[in-house]
């Protein structure tokens, strides 16, 4: 949440003198390639998909490379699995339709690459679901017409333990988008064992909803390390400033033998809102 | 730990050593031949304002110039002498007197004619400055101040001190600055006085000094003199108007920006006056103009007062009070900030005898910030922090014969850091409240140090600052294992005092006269830094914390050697000088990656320690005299930082690390109607840290980073200029105007800002460079009056 209103005092400071961007022309060494794993398990049961891709140049311009062909096998208390490749999917892997994570259990996975990336064929990472006992209750919204935005306020119970949410939206069943700007993490210092009351938790452009329309809300319990891991990720792809970004510095990973990304795994619960209504129409009694 | 090795003790003794058998010395010769003393003040006989570091010189070559209060004394032996009284801008005074007994001499210059500008290229005599051993210090008074051209005409002090050499501003048109490659927080900024913890307005577009509020300003930038202590890198110390003594008068001006008025006048005229001074800028009306809602629901502005009123009590007595009140406003329908420093100083200077000039001061200093969104808002909230010193100090000036003057005092000072509390808003708020534990310390400073003159060629400044730093209870000391996670933590009652560090701060520097023109000095000092600014930007926000040393954060503490060539060209009116330095900072303090240093109970456990080391050259070639005024000034300087959990322990270049450094500032008078001035600086790029990979979660592209400050911007430069169009001159005309034009970054140079990495809103596997820079030309038109 601070996070925000130093971003929003950034833009603030920048409108009030009146800066300027343009494109700009600019050479930058090349690293070498790094495996990437991009993946989670949730307690939704469905099939949970893991993304191998590789790191490139910067400016390569194109869908990041698609490493294909590896042997993935996720290890459960349960036993292991193997996630197949997704046949017309190169380097996506999924569980079988019938699996789902269990809070508090520990889960393992084991890559195993066809060729070396990163100098290593072998690669692990370790998660555990978190035990969150937390209750989701409803979703409202508020539109916020001097900003032409909806506001998403969220009605939920947070237990008294120290968790870290995420929250994501769909609309009609699609993702709004999945680029991190537009999901949010928390942790729960500020609302700790209380009712959420309302708290705004996301942003949705007055021409994303429309009356008919279908939004709903999905709020996953994650760990520390993957709060920690998301909160990077937003903070390094987004666009930084002088008087609040500190040095910029590499996002950490929980992918053992050098990789990038994270795998992690997830408590899942949804609120669904549909908008019978024209959802500008003032509600309440903001102008 | 180095501070109470037995170097240091050694270095003690000798010291006092050399300190009491010079005294004694000096005071056989008082037996042998006897002297008197010449004291007084030295004053601007239009308002009676005393001048700091006017020049006082005899016709056979003793010298001394006037202290921060316009005070000197010399000491000399019976005889006829021929005294001459200067200061720059000011016809010079000549006092012929046969000195039999200790006198009092109080000298009102007059500012300089327009007749005698022309013929006489100097007034100033800086020859008395090449043989003081004091060196790297830079004297601005607030007339050379006036002439550079400035952003939005707002005329800036700390924007003066960023154009000297060895001085970096930190981010375009920002108020923060690294000295000798030091950090921003470690600059001691004085207001009459009193710590001014945050020296910026409107996010560092402006400074907190009032120009019209405000005398002149030193900055020393090594050889801090040991009456200063408690940080590494320099001391900013600006003085405040008295406020004219002899009739009631008025200044100040419209801006583009702002607006500023400043009354001042007699109390009881000759001996007690008073200043009032107020500004207040109207950016937030632009925003009425803008056709974005979002932008025109905002407000946005800052006011600030200045005050100060003393009296002079007798000869030997006068007190002065003053204090500063500012804050910053940034609110909009759903968002609000504000912050603001206010400072209060009472003062006493007493003269014990002519001989022996005291000061004693009560300081009080506040920095404090709160930010929220109003109640009946979505998350209301509100956050504030402050930090607050209670400070009380003594200075004692001994001018103890000819060849010595011994400085000596104490000072203490009781900090409260308030690092932050959060809480909700409304009955139904779903928000904790979240507080920051505070802490409390003492720091206290004891002083001595004498300047000596060896024969007319040498003298020496020696001097010693021992420094003691105490954490007191309540207060919660947590422990950090290896890796800075948490293990444990102690708690300590209320008044407790649970930490204890004290530190010799050596300070030695000797000049030598190479002849009328020229002279080399040299200067090795140590200064300890005990409280510390939690800040990893680069441009420095409002949302500042301080924080102490503490059992998991030891001092700072900085070694610097510097030596330079001084030399005048008189028959010009010029001055010029070369200086080298070392620096090296040990338990020099940076912040882990992602570091989280706002409302976090833990933040010493985001803290990394290490080194950090700069060296370099500045060329300075100044004229201060003429139709034709200003300086130019050259710095090739370097500043490292290694600290073992950063950029994986290598060294790596520091962001203050810009090694050439230009700065042109020039001003010319075209007649007594005309004046023009202009200034350009160049720098070398910033460094920064860019991608040299990318790797992609979801559909976001996240960069891979080369090391740590591996890149760097553009080279940065820009020229300003301005023009000032007077009134007639009309005798017995009262009010004078002028107009002012300036003209900032005038031939259009876009300097980055910012450089980000974005995706294309059309294709999201293409990504850019995109430059972010602040402005463009900025043209300003502002009325300065006078009354």
């Amino acid at each position: 949440m601070k996070r925000n209103y130093l971003t929003l005092l950034g833009i603030l400071a920048l409108l009030a003198v009146g800066g300027c961007t343009e494109k700009y022309d600019i050479r930058l060494d090349d690293s070498f390639a790094r495996l990437v794993v991009d993946g989670n398990i949730s307690t939704d049961t469905t099939f949970h998909l893991v993304r191998l891709t590789k790191t490139t140049s910067y400016f390569y311009n194109e869908a990041p490379p698609a490493v294909s062909g590896a042997q993935l096998v996720l290890n459960t208390p349960g036993g292991s699995i193997t996630m197949n490749e997704l046949p017309g999917q190169p380097g996506v892997y999924a569980t079988a339709d019938n699996f789902y994570a269990s809070p508090g259990s520990n889960y393992i996975l084991d890559i195993r690459l066809a060729t070396e990336v990163g100098g290593a064929r072998s690669y692990t990472a370790t998660t555990r679901a978190p035990t969150t006992a937390f209750r989701m209750d409803s979703i409202a919204l508020e539109y916020q017409r001097p900003f032409d935005f909806f506001l998403v306020k969220l009605y939920a119970w947070d237990p008294p333990t120290t968790d870290f949410y995420k929250f994501d939206a769909l609309i009609n069943g699609k993702p709004l988008t999945d680029t991190a700007s537009r999901s949010l993490v928390v942790d729960d210092r500020f609302i700790n064992g209380n009712n959420t009351n309302g708290l705004a938790v996301m942003f949705i452009r007055g021409d994303e909803l429309k009356q008919g329309d279908t939004l709903t809300l999905v709020m996953s319990a994650i760990s520390k390390d993957y709060y920690d891991f998301f909160q990077q990720l937003r903070t390094q792809a987004g666009p930084s400033n002088p008087l609040f970004s500190g040095p910029p510095a590499n996002i950490a990973s929980n992918i053992a033998e050098g990789g990038l990304g994270f795998f992690d795994a997830r408590l899942i619960k949804r609120s669904t809102l549909i908008l019978t209504d024209d959802p500008k129409k003032p509600v309440n009694n903001r102008p | 730990m180095v501070f109470t090795s037995a170097k240091y003790k050694l270095l003690l003794i000798i010291l006092f050593c050399n300190l009491s058998v010079s005294l004694l010395a000096s005071d056989s010769d008082n037996a042998a031949r006897k002297t008197f003393t010449v004291s007084g003040y030295v004053r601007d006989a239009s308002n009676g304002e005393t001048l700091i570091g006017a020049t006082v010189i005899a016709q056979n070559g003793s010298g001394t110039i006037t202290n921060v209060y316009g005070y000197y004394a010399l000491k000399l032996e019976p005889g006829y002498y021929t005294l001459n009284f200067s200061f720059v801008g000011f016809d010079s005074e000549v006092r012929i007197f046969r000195l039999r007994a200790d006198t009092i001499i109080n000298i009102n210059l007059g500012l300089v004619s327009r007749q005698l500008r022309e013929v006489v290229v100097s007034a100033d005599r800086p020859q008395e400055r090449l043989g003081q051993a004091q060196m790297s210090v830079n004297r601005l008074d607030i007339k050379n101040i006036r002439q550079i051209p400035a952003l939005m005409g707002e005329v800036d002090v700390i924007k003066a001190i960023q154009l000297l050499p060895g001085v970096q501003a930190t981010a375009e048109g920002g108020s923060g600055f690294s000295v000798r490659g030091g950090s921003p927080d470690q600059n001691l900024i004085l207001l009459d006085e009193a710590v001014v913890y945050n020296p910026s307005h409107l996010l560092g577009f402006f400074s907190v000094f009032n120009n019209d509020a405000v005398k002149g300003v030193e900055l020393y930038k090594g050889d801090i003199p040991p009456a200063y202590g408690g940080r590494l890198s320099s001391v900013v110390d600006v003085r405040m108007n008295d406020g004219n003594i002899k009739k009631f008068s008025g200044q100040g001006g419209v801006g583009t920006i702002s607006s500023r008025l400043t009354l001042e006048g007699p109390l009881q005229k000759d001996r007690s006056s008073f200043m009032l001074a107020g500004r207040r800028t109207y950016a937030d009306l632009f925003l009425l103009l803008s056709k974005n809602e979002q932008i025109k629901d905002n407000t946005l502005y800052f006011y600030d007062f200045n005050a100060k009123t003393n009296y002079i009590i007798n000869d030997r007595n006068r007190v002065f009070l003053s204090g500063y009140f500012g804050r910053d406003i940034f609110e909009g329908p759903n968002f609000g900030i504000g912050w603001g420093n206010q400072t209060a100083t009472l003062r006493w200077n007493h003269l014990f005898s002519s001989q022996l000039f005291s000061n004693i001061s009560l300081i009080y200093s506040r920095f404090n910030y709160q930010l929220g969104a109003p109640e009946g808002q979505p998350n209301a909230f509100d956050w504030f922090a402050s930090m607050k010193d209670h400070t009380a100090k003594a200075d004692f000036t001994w001018f103890a014969g000819s060849n010595n003057t011994l400085r000596f005092g104490l000072s203490g000072t009781y900090h409260r850091f308030n690092p932050g509390v959060a809480e909700g808003k409304g009955n139904d708020s779903p928000f904790n409240r979240i507080e920051m534990r505070q802490n409390r310390a003492f720091q206290g400073g004891l002083y001595v140090s004498n300047d000596q003159k060896i024969g007319q060629k040498f003298t020496l400044k020696y001097g010693l600052r021992f420094s003691a730093f105490s954490n007191i209870g309540e207060g919660v000391v947590y422990q950090f294992n290896e890796r800075y996670e948490r293990k444990d933590s102690t708690y300590y009652p209320a008044g407790k005092i649970y930490n204890t560090y004290a530190a010799l701060e050596p300070r030695v520097s000797l000049a030598y006269v190479l002849n009328e023109q020229s002279s080399v000095k040299a200067s090795y000092t140590r200064n300890v830094q005990y409280i510390h600014l939690a800040q990893n930007s680069t441009a420095g926000t409002p949302l500042d914390i301080w924080f102490p040393s503490s059992p998991n954060v030891k001092p700072q503490y900085g070694d610097q050697f510097s030596a330079g060539y001084f030399r005048n060209y008189e028959p010009w009116g010029m001055e010029a000088s070369a200086e080298g330095f070392f620096k090296l900072n040990h338990n020099a303090i940076d912040f882990k990656d992602h570091a989280e240093l706002l409302l976090n109970e833990y933040l010493e456990g985001e803290l990394r320690f290490g080194k950090a080391h700069s060296y370099g050259l500045e060329v300075l070639v100044r004229r201060n005299a003429g139709r034709l005024s200003g300086w130019v000034s050259y710095t090739w300087s370097r500043t490292f930082r290694e600290i073992p959990e950063i950029n994986k322990g290598i060294k790596y270049p520091a962001s203050y690390d810009r090694p050439h450094d230009i700065s042109i500032v020039a001003n010319y008078e075209l007649n007594d109607r005309w004046n023009f001035g202009a200034n350009w600086v160049y720098a070398t790029g910033s460094p920064v840290t860019f991608p040299t990979g990318r790797f992609v979660i979801g559909s976001t592209i996240a960069p891979v980073y080369s090391d740590r400050n591996a890149y760097r911007l553009p080279d940065y430069h820009r020229l300003d200029l301005s023009a000032t169009w007077k009134n007639k001159p009309k005798p017995g005309r009262k009010w004078t105007g002028e107009w002012n034009l300036s003209v900032y970054n005038a031939y259009y140079r876009k300097n980055p800002w910012v450089i980000n990495f974005v995706p294309d809103p059309k294709n999201p596997n293409i990504t850019y460079a995109e430059m972010t820079y602040l402005f463009a030309i900025v043209p300003a038109l502002t009325y300065n009056f006078r009354f």
